[in-house]
Parts: C-alpha cells; structure tokens; sequence
C-alpha cells in the first residue's frame, strides 16, 4: 500500500495507527472470507451447533460419530467468518465549520482519514457519504489502496456546506447500503435527538452496529465570556444580541439536555455514543471503539 | 393644588430626561458579531433569561430615568402649593386668632394646649414675607389685637405670643372674629383668618360665622387625645340673702366631664373653718354637694369650695358672697280692692321686725334699681305682666292677690313669655257667702307649715272668710294647694315651674275676713315669707358673681373719697386695676383677669368683698368634631406648619434630593445583586471546572 502526503493521513498518523487493529464487535455480512464472524453458516473452523439431517444436506456433513451412538443423522455446523463494510458518516454541514486549530470539521475529517485507512488495512471494505442537508456524496464500499486514496482526496476537497439535517440524510443513504456491518457516523449533531434516533432506526433493525461521534468544540460546550455580543448563526445567518454571561447558564442547561437525550436515546437503543472534544486528540476515540 | 417652579428658565434640562434612554438603546445596537455554530441554544437560554432579565433592565432603566428627572426638578426648584395657594407674589393679609380662653390652660402633663397654640400660631407667621400684612388676636371673654391695624412687623407679633398669658376667661368666638373682620377690612391681596383653638364644643358649636367670599378661614386644632376634667360648676346659697340666725343651704354642683365615674372630697371654707363632703360623680354626669351653713350676723362674708386639683386646675376652686339681709325686703304693690289686703300684709311684716315693707308703684316695676326679696301684688288685674315677669325670672317670688273681674286667662299669661294681653273669655268672679267660709291646710308638709305641726303655735288655717274669688284648680296654671277651701276652692295655690308664682285667695279685708285677727296669723306670714323664697331656682343664685375679662363696678357713698380707694386682688396683693371715675359717681375697675376673692379698700379697711370664678363654660373641654370644625367653613390644618405650607407653598427640593438619593440606591443595589449573583455563578463555575456537558 503505497502512502501520498495527504492533509489528514499524515505519515506520523500512520505510524501510531500501526499498533491499532480495527475490530469492533459486530456480526455482519459479507462476499468474501475474512475475520469477522457471519450469520451464514459456513466452512471453518469454529463449531456452531447440531442439527437434525433434511434430504439434500451434504452428506460430508454428517456426524457419524453421533449416528454411531444414536442411529440418527445428525450434522455438524461452523461459524461462516467474513469480511466487514465500515459505512461512515461525515457531517460537513456549515456548522461543522465552527471551531479554530482545528475546526470541527477538520477534526472529524482526521478521524475519518485514520478509520478509513485502518479499515482497509484490516482487508475490510469502508464507505463514505458526506452530507449536510442532504447526502452530497458518497463513495461506495471499497478495500482497495485506490479507494482509500479516492476518500482521502474527497475528504481534502470537503468544504462546509449548507445546514444540517442528519435525520433526512439517513433515511436517504439507507437504500444505497447493501450489506449490514458498521456504522459510524460523525456529527455535531445540531438536530433533533428522536429524529436522528428515528431515522436510525432502519438500519438497527436490520442489525447495524452503530457508532456515534458527537464533535464539539469547548467554545459549544462552555460558552465562554464575551459580554454582550451579536452571535450570528453559521448555518441560517441568524443574529441574536446577548449577553453571555446573562445566557450562559441557560445555554450549558440546554446543551446538557441534549447531549444527555443523545445518550440516553442511544443507551437504550444499544447505539455506541461518544462525546469527542476538539480539543482532545482523535486516537482517544479510536480507544472507544477498537476494543 | 398647583405647582410653581422658581428656576423654570432651566425647563430645557428637562430633554436630559431621556439620557438613560439613549445610553441603554445606544449601548444595545452595536455589539460585537460572533459566528456561531448553532444559536438554538442560546436562544433556548435567552427565552428562559429574557423572563428574568428583561424586567430587571426595565427596571434599572425606569430607576435611572426617574432619578435623573428627580435631579433635574431638583435644579428647577418646584414649590407645591394646595387649598387655594399659588400665588406667591400675591400680598397676604393674615390675622391669627389666638385662643386665650381658660379651656386653653389644659394641660397633658408637659405642656398646656395654650403653649401648643402659641407655637403654632408662631408657626404661621414664620411663613409670611416682608411684603405681608398680619396681625394677632388673643381670644377671650373681648378680643384683644396685637396692633390696631395690620402691619407688616412680624418679629414683633411673634414676640407678643411669646409674652401672651392665658387668660381665665371665657371665649367669645364670634367677637374675635368680627374683629378680625374689621382689621382685614379695605386690606388689598389675599385676606386670611387662621384660627388656633382647642375649639371647644362648647363655645364653638352653632356658631355660623359669615365671611365675606374674599376672606379665607383656616382651622387649627390643637387638641390631641381626650381631656377628663371634674368641674365645679355653681355655688349658690338657699336663700340668696339669708337673715340673720337663719340656716342657709349652699348648694355646690360638681361635674364630672369623662367617661369614667370619680369620686371627689368638695372642701368648704368659710374664714378658717373647713367642711368636706365626699361624693361620687357619674361618667359625663353632676351631682351636688350641700352644707348647712348658720348664718351669725348681717355682715357680708366670702366663702370657699375646692376640690383637688387636677390637670385642669382653674374650675377646681369657685367663691361666693354671701350677703346676708339685715331684713326682707317685701315688695308691695297695691290696686283698688286690694289695698286693704295690701295694708295687712304690710302690718304684719312689720309686727314681724326682720321683714321690711315697701310700697312700690307700677313705675317702680319698670326701674332696674328697684330691689326686694319678695313682691307681694294686691288687687292687680294682670295688666303689663312683663313688668311683674321681670321680677319672677330674676327668681323673685310674686305672690298675687289677683283682681274681681279680670280674665282668668291673665293667671296664666303672667307666667308665659311674649304672651298676647287677652280680655275674651270667663272672668275672675267674687263670691259672696254670708254664712262665711272654712279655710284648711292641704299640703301640711309643707315647710310653711313645718313650725305648726305640733300644734305650738296654732291651726294657721283658723278665722273665717265671707268672700272670695270662685275658681277652681282646672282654672288656675298647673301648681298644687298649699291651703283651700272647705269645698276645694284653692286659698294658696303655689304654681309649679320655673318662675316662682303664688295666688293669694284668703280677702284680709275687714269685715270680709278674721283670718287677720287670729294669732296665728303672724307666725304664719313670717313661715310663709321665709319659706316662699327657698327652693326656687332664683333664689338658689348666687347674689353677685363676676367672670373674669368683666369689670367690678362700686358705687361708693358720698362719705368715701374715691382717690382712696384701692382694689386688693386674691391673696391680698395689689392688683394693677385701673380705676376710673364714672359719671355717676361710682368707680370700675378694669378688665378683671384672675378668678379669685377681690376686695375694695379705703385705707385699710374693706369695705366689700368681690367674687370673680372661673367661668363654668369653660370646664367641658371636649372639642368640636372635625366635621363640625368643617361646617363652620373652614379648611382644618393639623398643625401651623401645614398652614404656612398651604399658603407660602412647600419647597419640593429636600424631597426630591431624597428621593433621587434613594432612586439611585435602589438603581445601585439592583445592580450590585446582579454583580453579586455572576460572582457567584463564576465562583462555582470554579469548583466544578469540567462544567456539566462533560
């Protein structure tokens, strides 16, 4: 696998990633043999269970041994091992703009860069859809080097676009996802928590593995003190006049009850949530979900 | 109400009102932007803060608003004027009605309502500018002005009601004002009357003062709580002029002004001998007070009575003369049929020796000077019954024995005033009876009749009459029958009510009637003529009695030099009383202040005792209500500063420097809360440095 000098895989990125091996716990489905443990059954070397010989099974199959002591057909079954699709997520809505040394976006296009490239190290396949209020784009599954440099290269021409609407864009990429396996998905989260949830909830019920990285910036998470300022909206152009220190305990209320229903919601819908500060490095995160 | 504003050149500072205004929108419009990732929460924030924030800067911006117009009225020096004020550069007339009465002597324990009064009167004069006019009345019994006319030295006024004494006298309101009416009269301006009283019910009430629409009447009272005061309110002598040897009765009527019942110790003082009697006086009632008092020679003496003292002390002491008769003077008035009577009636007082007939004309009647204990008419027929009700209402008993042919309606009117003479109607009919008539006692209880009871001295209904006036009680005014006739026809009929009246129906004729001729008859005219003048209201006055702010008056025999004489006031001092030489003769002194026992002396001998007490009106102190105050026109002020305030209007500024001062101390602590409570946000923002998002 040959490396170029991308802005967000740099070469030191990629010698602490060597120690790293993304695999997450998540039973998934796949065309090609690999680590990950299917729902098919298949040949390998993992044992799975017995069960009771139908007309047009294999007769390799059949336990003889078992036939021996029981005068019944009975056959062997094992775990079917494959490769996993790591499908992420990247919000590049406007507000994802906000935030300085890095912006938010720039934060959660590193993260995005090192995940993809673990995964693709691992032989997995990885996908990416960029979107704000809609999905801008999206790359399909790949494994390949080229591919990883095709999402390295859209992940630099990324700018911030229009407002969010995590929610509507969800529910849009659900029908381009083929296989279930693992979906990451990295956002401020500027929406409503039971809608997110809502639009989720296709691809729990088909048995996603669902991971959420909520970047923010300290500036969001404690408003710092400014006086009176005009705050001007980076997604709608809004202004409102305030003064922060008169608001700033109104806001940090607010901002805690919608971090809290974030992970509330996602506790109880067995969805992986993860707070990720800007101002902390983005190998923390990768603690989180490699284990 | 109106309000003027002494530096209204500075009305443009007024636009500086809007200042805090234009602070507070102008530091608002321009802040610095900051892009931010999402203002949904902030707005969130702001919606919950704005409910507590936003009144809190209204309020900080109404407080700084309303303090900046308190400074700035301050700088235009407003001065309010209400009741009528307003015009400051107007000339002002103000007489002050000084209430000097005794009811003003009350004290409450520290200071009397006259010292009050005084310093409120003082208090309005204080508020009057060098182009004013004014003048000070002190009330009593004659209004006394400082100055003859208004002037404009108030300095000098208010040293007079510094040196004003309270008088014992009884209030005259309606004198105090018409005077003040006569020192306002032709004055150019405003023309006020203040009037500084305890505006005692007693003198107050039904006065109905008429003002001119020009004058203004203002009210000060100075009463403050209840004054409970025990009284004595009369001495009077039972009889009014007692013979010698007799036993007097001196009747002293003690009043209770307060709703509680007190029991008071009456001390009389007769030279250096004292009786007490103790009584229990009812809430707001009276009760009396009597002593037996032997009377030894014909010689005038004065007498005491007193009670302890209380917080009014004026109306606890009163004296009386008394002047005991060397004889009774009958009074003796004869017509026609009745000289006969008359004649008798006459040698009987003179068989009697300590009874004085004198024969008296009609034209006598009329003369004020005449003088008797006793008027005894015979014959009259009722005609100019004014002149004989002169008599009866000065309480000196009329006995009548009336005329044949008269109207009967004429019995009645005598006693009745402003009654029309009618001659129409039934007449007074003599009756003639051969056989003659029985006379008999019908009232034997009766003190007349008290010396005949055991019979020592006879029946005094014994001897016989063949004539008499037939007429019968329902004819006669409403009285009882001290004696009659065998068949009821009254011979002595004494009228009840006020005016003391006897009907006279035993004929003293001779050859008509032997009543004369018994020896009964004599002790039974002495009985009759000592006991007729007891018990009737006049003769229970006091003889003579002066008020103090009166005149005494004396009339000296051509023996005595009047340049000799002196006046000698209570406790023998010298009084500085005036005398001055009337045209008749006598002598009168000048106003009298002090109640008390006056004595006229030549040399140094008293020649006649004076008695000046208090003046019983005076004792109820209870006031006038306020509306009562209201309805004599007036405005009432609480005090002389709220007159001056009214009528010299109130300077604003001290007020509006308070209430800027305290404007911008509200501004200052709604302001340091706010700090105070971001500190404290901030300081435990610093014990939790993770904050709550993470």
């Amino acid at each position: 696998m040959t490396h170029q000098r991308y802005q967000y895989l740099r070469p030191e990125d990629i010698r602490r990633l060597a120690g790293f091996e993304f695999a997450p716990k998540a039973v998934v489905e796949g065309y090609f043999a690999g680590r990950h443990v299917s729902r098919a059954r298949g040949s390998s070397v993992e044992f799975r269970d017995y069960r009771q010989y139908v007309p047009g099974d294999d007769l390799a199959l059949v336990d003889w041994r078992v036939y021996g002591r029981t005068d019944r057909f009975y056959l062997r079954t094992y775990d079917h091992e494959t490769s996993m699709d790591c499908h992420l997520f990247l919000d590049s809505s406007a507000s994802m703009g906000f935030g300085k040394d890095p912006t938010k976006l720039e934060y959660a296009s590193f993260f995005t860069a090192c995940l993809a490239y673990l995964v693709i190290r691992g032989g997995d396949r990885v996908s990416l859809q960029i979107f704000d209020r809609k999905i801008r784009t999206f790359i399909p599954p790949g494994s390949t080097g080229s591919h990883l440099n095709g999402l390295l290269n859209l992940l630099e021409r990324n700018r911030p676009g229009e407002r969010t609407s995590l929610a509507e864009s969800l529910r849009s990429s659900f029908p381009l996802l083929k296989r279930r396996g693992i979906l990451i998905v990295v956002s401020d989260f500027f929406d409503e928590p039971a809608a997110i949830f809502a639009a989720l909830g296709p691809y729990l019920h088909r048995g996603f593995k669902v991971f959420l990285f909520h970047v923010l910036t300290p500036a969001e998470l404690e408003l710092e003190e400014k006086g009176l300022v005009a705050f001007r909206d980076l997604e709608t152009g809004q202004r409102i006049i305030a003064h922060t220190e008169d608001v700033r305990e109104g806001y940090l209320d607010a901002m805690g009850r919608h971090i809290d229903s974030l992970r509330d919601l996602a506790t109880r819908r067995n969805v992986d949530y993860t707070m990720a500060r800007t101002d902390t490095h983005f190998y923390r995160l990768f603690e989180r979900l490699i284990q | 109400m109106s309000v003027l504003f002494l530096n209204a050149i500075l009305w443009p500072l007024a636009i500086l009102v809007a200042l805090p205004l234009i602070v507070h929108l102008f530091a608002r419009a321009r802040p610095p932007l900051v892009d931010f990732s999402s203002v949904e929460f902030i707005q969130r924030a702001l919606r919950f803060t704005q409910r507590i924030r936003k009144p809190k800067d209204w309020l900080l911006l109404v407080l700084r608003t309303l303090a900046v117009a308190a400074m700035i009225l301050l700088f235009l020096r407003p001065v309010l004027f209400s009741h009528g004020g307003g015009r400051l550069f107007e000339q002002r007339n103000v007489v002050v009605i000084l209430d000097a009465s005794a009811s003003m002597g009350w004290s409450d324990g520290s200071q009397t309502r006259f010292a009050v009064a005084c310093a409120e009167a003082s208090e309005i004069l204080a508020g009057l500018s060098l182009r004013d006019a004014a003048d000070v009345i002190l009330a009593g019994a004659v209004p006394r002005p400082v100055f003859p006319a208004m002037g404009g030295n108030i300095g000098y006024l208010q040293g007079a009601i510094r040196q004003a004494r309270l008088t014992s006298e009884a209030l005259d309101p309606e004198a105090a004002l018409r005077q003040a009416l006569r020192l306002l009269n032709g004055q150019e301006g405003r023309k006020e009357i203040c009037v500084v009283s305890d505006f005692q019910a007693s003198n107050w009430r039904g006065i109905q003062p008429r003002l001119p629409p020009d004058v203004g009447l203002t009210c000060v009272s100075v009463v403050h709580g209840e004054a409970p005061n025990a009284a004595l309110m009369r001495v009077d002598m039972d009889p009014a002029r007692p013979l010698p040897g007799e036993e007097a009765t001196l009747l002293c009527e003690v009043a209770n002004f307060s709703g509680k019942p007190q029991r008071k110790t009456v001390v009389l003082a007769v030279d250096s001998a004292r009786t007490s009697r103790e009584t229990l006086i009812p809430p707001w009632g009276r009760a009396n007070v009597l002593f037996k008092q032997r009377i030894s020679s014909s010689a005038s003496f004065t007498v005491s009575v007193s009670l302890a003292e209380d917080h009014f002390p004026g109306d606890d002491r009163r004296w009386a003369r008394v002047d005991p008769a060397d004889a009774l003077r009958v009074g003796l008035l004869s017509f026609g049929t009745g000289e006969a009577t008359a004649a008798v009636w006459a040698k009987g007082c003179r068989a009697l020796g300590w009874a004085r007939p004198e024969p008296l004309t009609m034209q006598d009647l009329l003369n004020p000077e005449t003088r008797c204990d006793i008027l005894m008419l015979s014959g009259w027929d009722g005609t100019e019954p004014e002149r004989v009700r002169r008599f009866l209402e000065s309480g000196v008993p009329v006995v009548w024995y009336p005329a044949a042919g008269m109207p009967l309606v004429r019995l009645r009117s005598v006693l009745m005033k402003d009654a029309p003479v009618v001659d129409a109607g039934p007449k007074l009919i003599w009756e003639d009876k051969p056989e003659s008539f029985r006379l008999k006692v019908t009232s034997p209880n009766h003190p007349i009749f008290r010396a005949f009871a055991d019979g020592e001295y006879g029946d005094p209904a014994r001897g016989r009459v063949r004539g008499r006036f037939a007429v019968t009680t329902t004819q006669l005014p409403a009285g009882e029958a001290l004696m009659s006739y065998m068949d009821g026809t009254p011979a002595l009929w004494m009228c009840r009510g006020e005016l003391p009246l006897l009907l006279w129906n035993i004929p003293l004729d001779e050859g008509i009637s032997s009543v004369q001729k018994q020896g009964e008859f004599v002790p039974f005219l002495g009985e009759f003529l000592l006991e007729v003048r007891r018990g009737s209201p006049g003769s229970i006055r006091a003889a003579s009695e002066c008020l103090p702010g009166q005149t005494l008056t004396w009339r000296p025999g051509l023996e005595v030099r009047t340049d000799e004489v002196r006046l000698r006031g209570p406790d023998d001092a010298e009084v500085p009383v005036r005398l001055v030489e009337m045209a008749g003769g006598g002598l009168w002194s000048d106003r009298i202040e002090r109640p008390g026992v006056y004595s006229w002396v030549v040399g140094d001998r008293v020649i006649r005792h004076e008695v000046v007490n208090f003046p019983a009106v005076e004792s109820d102190l209870r006031p006038l209500s306020v509306s009562e105050i209201k309805g004599l026109g007036a405005l009432t002020a609480a005090s002389g500063r709220e007159v001056r305030e009214w009528q010299a209007g109130i300077p604003l500024w001290p007020r509006l420097l308070w209430i800027a001062l305290a404007l911008l101390l509200c501004e200052g602590t709604v302001a340091a809360f706010d700090v105070s409570r971001r500190a404290a946000k901030a300081r435990d923002e610093t014990l939790t440095p993770e904050g709550k998002s993470t």
